[in-house]
């Protein structure tokens, strides 16, 4: 179990350095400096230099790399010029927010995932099993944002029982006593984690389905329904189980994925997460933010990604022996 | 198994409208007649999915949307391909060190956001041509790809015939591209439809944040767009657009399933 926790933490030390050395690199391949963007007609050549030289960017590109690591790694990322504040600020603003959207969506997702892909394996061939097929099939190929914008259109602005965007209320939030203003934002999440939800519940299901069915298989299941075990046993004591490893090393795989549709979903409901922060970012060509952005996400999801990993090798054991 | 008829023709249908664009639409897709009398129409005879809000004709801006949009997947799909097949079938045949460096970067590339590596790119290089959105989408959608062909080529590059081959005294890169690798083209074909049904969304969702290709031309993400801004007042730019993408991903992801299905051994009954 160790030898495993480590391969999978030098794994993610790996892709994080990439991440961050691409990051750096593309932001020197781009044509120009922050400097070289300046409109500023007062601004002589010389004094464009000596911008340059203060902020380090006529040094050698190693030695800026290196530096440049050695601040992020130290947690500064610089200042974002669209927001006028450091980095820093704004991620401590906009991540919080992402993980209040994100953590329930994933949680009332997975959950009804399983159990739904569970019951239509159970129930393989049937009407109600092929109409459900047919349900996720089609909401696995909905794009998030059609998803969303439908949502939106419908429960906010139709029949208006969600506001249409933000977090919280703009006017009165402030003045609401504490649990007032818990359900004032509870009153704005429902609507886009409940999308969120509805999205990784129809992904989540479709690969239990097909686990749960190659397991049904198996000779053991056979054995269990010789030996007399009911329908509902063998399904939940004997092909849940089996099939659960597999779902959860892929579910690991949907993160990606997932940290897309909540940048969607963020965008559309006007949710203040880091989705929302960073297309903002990437239409005012604030880089730093990007990229401080796109290296904070990068972590989220090799956390989530290395979770999945170890609890699918605490369900199914022989998980461990790939790595 | 019997081949998916419907989407097959919907599939047709849309990809032959968007060849004839310049035949079907009406108007030209990027005319703007006028902006203050036929601003936001709703679906008349005239205009069948209406005005947007410089006036132009949405059913033309659609058809004409489904070129840009169906090019810029199938091209980047191409070159996902091409780089997913060199890299999976050289890691894949070549096993040892290669192939554990290839894949170690491959699960590397695999376990960060596309889009996320899709945003940091349109934030360096600014607004991209059409082009360059091919390049950048292909860029990051090879590693998918080149699993899935490494997985395909080690299998077959167990059989007897390849063993075969080799005794022959074949050199490897030979045996790689004319006995195994045509034999894993099938699969390769699905990964191919299946990622053009991830495309499709991934480049209309660019669109939709404004970041896909330039403002006139048209492409099915961009309406959307326009859709969005104009939420409160023109249902219709919601729709058609919207209607336009899940209707070609989901033929596509028919079509792609069915084909997978029917070569995965795992979801056919035990004889």
């Amino acid at each position: 179990m160790r030898g495993f926790l480590l391969a999978r933490a030098r794994q993610a030390a790996l892709v994080l350095v990439a991440v961050v050395s691409l990051t750096f690199a593309l932001a020197h391949a781009a044509p120009g400096d922050p400097f070289w963007a300046i409109e500023d007609p007062q601004l002589s050549t010389a004094e464009r230099d000596r911008l340059r030289s203060e902020w380090g960017y006529d040094l050698p590109v190693w030695k800026q790399y290196v530096t440049w690591l050695g601040n992020f790694a130290t947690g500064d990322f610089g200042w974002s010029h669209s927001r006028g504040q450091p980095v820093v600020a704004v991620l401590r603003d906009a991540v919080p927010n992402t993980l209040i959207l994100m953590v329930p969506a994933v949680l009332i997702g997975v959950l009804f995932g399983v159990a739904l892909g569970t019951w239509q394996a159970a129930r393989d061939g049937r009407a109600t099993a092929r109409a459900a097929d047919a349900a996720t099939l089609t909401f696995v190929s909905i794009p998030d944002f059609v998803v969303a914008l439908l949502a939106l259109s419908v429960f906010a602005l139709q029949w208006q029982v969600a506001p249409a965007s933000g977090m919280v209320d703009p006017v009165f939030h402030d003045s609401m006593p504490a649990l007032g203003r818990v359900l004032d934002v509870a009153s704005h999440l429902w609507l886009p984690a409940g999308t969120l939800a509805l999205l990784i519940a129809a992904a989540v299901s479709r690969y239990q389905r097909v686990a749960v069915l190659g397991v049904l298989h198996e000779l053991y299941i056979q054995t269990a329904r010789a030996k007399g075990a009911s329908e509902r046993i063998t399904i939940l004591r004997h092909a849940v189980p089996n099939a659960l490893g597999p779902v959860i090393a892929i579910g690991g795989l949907l993160f990606p994925t997932m940290f897309a549709g909540a940048v969607f979903v963020e965008k559309i409901f006007a949710w203040p997460g880091m989705g929302l922060t960073i297309v903002d970012a990437v239409a005012g060509r604030d880089y730093a933010l990007v990229q401080a952005i796109v290296v904070t996400g990068t972590v989220l999801v090799l956390v989530a990604n290395t979770a999945a990993d170890v609890i699918a090798s605490i369900v199914n054991p022989r998980t461990r022996l790939e790595a | 198994m019997r081949p998916p008829r419907a989407a097959i023709v919907t599939l047709a249908v849309i990809v032959l409208a968007a060849l004839a664009a310049p035949v079907i639409t009406p108007y030209n897709p990027a005319a703007q007649p006028d902006i203050v009398a036929d601003k936001n129409l709703s679906p008349s005879r005239a205009h069948p999915f209406g005005t947007d809000q410089y006036s132009r004709d949405v059913f033309s801006r659609i058809v004409y949307g489904g070129r840009t949009s169906l090019s810029i997947a199938g091209l980047s799909v191409l070159v996902a391909l091409l780089i997913g097949t060199s890299v999976g079938a050289v890691a894949g045949y070549a096993g040892g060190r290669a192939d554990r460096w290839l894949m170690r970067g491959v699960d590397a590339a695999l376990s960060v956001p596309r889009l996320l590596l899709v945003l940091v790119l349109a934030a360096a290089f600014g607004q991209m041509s059409a082009a360059g959105l091919v390049i950048v989408l292909g860029l990051t959608g090879w590693p998918g790809m080149s699993r899935i062909v490494r997985a395909q080529v080690r299998e077959v590059a167990a059989l007897d015939y390849v063993l075969a081959a080799r005794a022959l005294g074949i050199p490897p890169l030979r045996v790689l591209l004319r006995h195994v690798l045509p034999a894993v083209m099938p699969q390769v074909l699905v990964a191919a439809t299946l990622g053009v049904a991830t495309v499709i969304p991934l480049e209309a969702g660019l669109s939709f944040l404004g970041l896909g290709v330039p403002a006139p031309v048209p492409s099915w993400g961009g309406i959307l767009l326009d859709g969005y801004e104009q939420r409160l007042r023109a249902w219709w730019l919601l729709v058609f657009p919207s209607a336009a993408i899940v209707v070609t991903v989901i033929a596509v992801n028919v079509v792609g399933e069915r084909l997978r299905e029917s070569l995965d051994p795992r979801l056919r009954p035990p004889v």
